[in-house]
């Protein structure tokens, strides 16, 4: 995402992160591994939740999401991963919005 | 500057547009699955689906159905009492219909959502944006898949 | 086993279209063709892919492996960076020379057994079992920063009787599909096999990020994919035998730059 930006205006924002995304599905058979998924995106910008997906084993491993947000004023935009085995991924981008 | 992570417009139609009635499921290939007709059946809950505002685009020839490109589209206009409020992506073919819910916040403006999903094999897929006033607006798009997600690979 | 039933596909087409043209028995002919680099066979779509930092997955691990190398691990060891700092310069050219004889035991060492002697000698640490994550991570990092760098083994001296059983590998017949290397990777380029496109098996783009793993991996996971396609019994990954084809491999796309990670079907 761009670190700048003109109030009013949309940015694009992309995000990718590491994760097996394992499905507990195949065609193959009983040997399935549990499921392991990403199971919520979220991002929120100027404290208030922006988009929030909830995502299921149809989604690609190694999740990619991109997305517009409309820029308003300066702040910090906050993305957070949540996964089957409880672990919280947290990252703060600062908008500059001018 | 990206998150990189640890470890872990195309607008179609307009929001005052008459009602287009969604194509009827009925298709030249494989049948939808029963689970995603029950799935389709528990998100309308009878309800009238509309063409337009939606546009979803999947790559036409997926090489493989472990990643496939996604791109959703939805014209909405700020202030008004139809804002899209969320967006279910379906697959017809997949052992989980749902590939994922999209809640969007009020006043967020035209979406565009881009991503990659797995698909079991050749299908369509539908994205149905359901908006603030209870509307079901919905697309479709069909990928043929030549390397099947589901399996172990070597 | 749903790979099985993949590569079960894959025979009948080999037969049929691609063995089909050989003598079952007869003596391999490796004719000398310009090597098509390994890009050449990739969709416009997934060439863009792999050359976007963030579409091409692949850099996800890239990125960790920069942490790993930075950071001193637990426990007090040393940092990979703490004797080699900047890497950016004092890095660059090594994963293009590997794998090349050790000079100590005589062995023939690659990129991953260079990260895992060190690890050893120098940082008291466990060494890290191929498809990790982490070696993953440390090796594509490290072959990130030879992007540019044209393939550049040694295959004199000591390394000549390795270079030698990899090129025997190389043309030998395995696997109950009875098929060497060579005849898809050298004289079947550019022919059909799965919907694919047979390519001159350039190894530029490893550890590469291959969509059916949905992972990135190893040049040696690679190469045991061949040969679970041909029915071949596997060797080891980091085995004598993926080193010395890999050397083969690299002495043979000589001149031809390092692009990794890579992205592959």
């Amino acid at each position: 995402m761009p670190a700048t930006a003109q109030a009013g205006e949309t940015i694009k924002i992309r995000t990718a992160i590491q994760h097996p995304m394992i499905t507990g599905h195949t065609d193959a058979g009983p040997n399935v591994a549990p499921r392991k998924i990403i199971h919520t995106f979220a991002v929120a910008y100027l404290d208030a939740e922006v988009l929030r997906i909830d995502v299921a084993p149809g989604i690609a491993a190694n999740p990619f999401f991109a997305f517009n947000l409309r820029a308003r004023s300066s702040g910090d935009v906050v993305f957070t991963w949540i996964d089957d085995t409880g672990e919280v991924i947290v990252e703060t981008r600062q908008l500059t919005v001018t | 500057m990206p998150p990189m992570m640890r470890r872990r417009s195309v607008l179609f139609g307009i929001a005052a547009s008459p009602a287009i009635p969604y194509p009827s499921l009925a298709q030249t290939s494989a049948p939808p699955s029963t689970l995603f007709t029950v799935a389709l059946a528990e998100l309308t809950k009878g309800r009238e689906i509309k063409s337009g505002r939606i546009r979803l685009e999947t790559s036409p020839l997926a090489e493989s159905g472990s990643s496939v490109e996604c791109k959703i589209t939805v014209e909405n206009a700020l202030a008004t009492p139809d804002q899209v409020q969320t967006i279910h992506l379906l697959s017809e073919q997949n052992p989980i219909p749902t590939i994922a819910r999209f809640h969007i916040a009020p006043d967020t403006g035209d979406v565009v959502i881009e991503t990659s999903i797995r698909l079991r094999t050749t299908q369509r897929v539908h994205a149905i944006a359901q908006m603030a006033d209870g509307a079901l607006y919905a697309d479709k798009s069909e990928s043929v898949v030549l390397l099947a997600a589901c399996l172990d690979a070597g | 086993m749903g790979g099985l039933r993949v590569l079960c596909i894959a025979i009948v087409l080999i037969h049929s279209h691609t063995i089909g043209a050989f003598a079952a028995d007869g003596p391999l002919r490796v004719e000398a063709q310009p090597l098509r680099s390994a890009s050449e066979f990739l969709s416009p779509a997934l060439r863009a892919e792999q050359a976007d930092p963030i579409r091409n997955r692949g850099m996800l691990w890239v990125e960790q492996g920069e942490r790993l190398f930075t950071q001193p691990p637990p426990g007090g060891a040393p940092s990979c960076a703490t004797c080699h700092a900047r890497a950016e310069t004092s890095m660059r050219g090594v994963a293009a020379r590997l794998p090349a004889v050790d000079a100590a035991s005589g062995q023939l060492v690659n990129l991953e057994g260079r990260v895992n002697e060190c690890r050893i000698v120098r940082q008291s640490l466990p060494p890290l079992d191929y498809e990790t994550d982490e070696l993953l991570a440390l090796t594509a990092y490290l072959t990130a920063l030879s992007n540019g760098e044209p393939l550049a083994v040694s295959i004199d001296g000591p390394a000549s009787a390795f270079y030698a059983y990899g090129q025997q590998l190389w043309n030998e017949r395995q696997g109950q599909l009875n098929v060497a290397c060579t005849q898809c990777h050298d004289q079947s380029v550019g022919r059909k096999l799965r919907g694919d496109t047979i390519s001159s098996a350039v190894p530029t783009g490893y550890p590469a990020y291959r969509l059916e793993w949905q992972t990135l991996g190893s040049l040696h996971r690679r190469l045991r994919a061949c040969q679970l396609g041909v029915r071949a019994q596997l060797f080891e990954l980091g085995s004598r035998e993926y080193l010395a084809l890999e050397l083969y491999l690299k002495s043979r796309a000589r001149r031809h730059p390092i692009d990794a990670p890579a992205l592959r079907r």
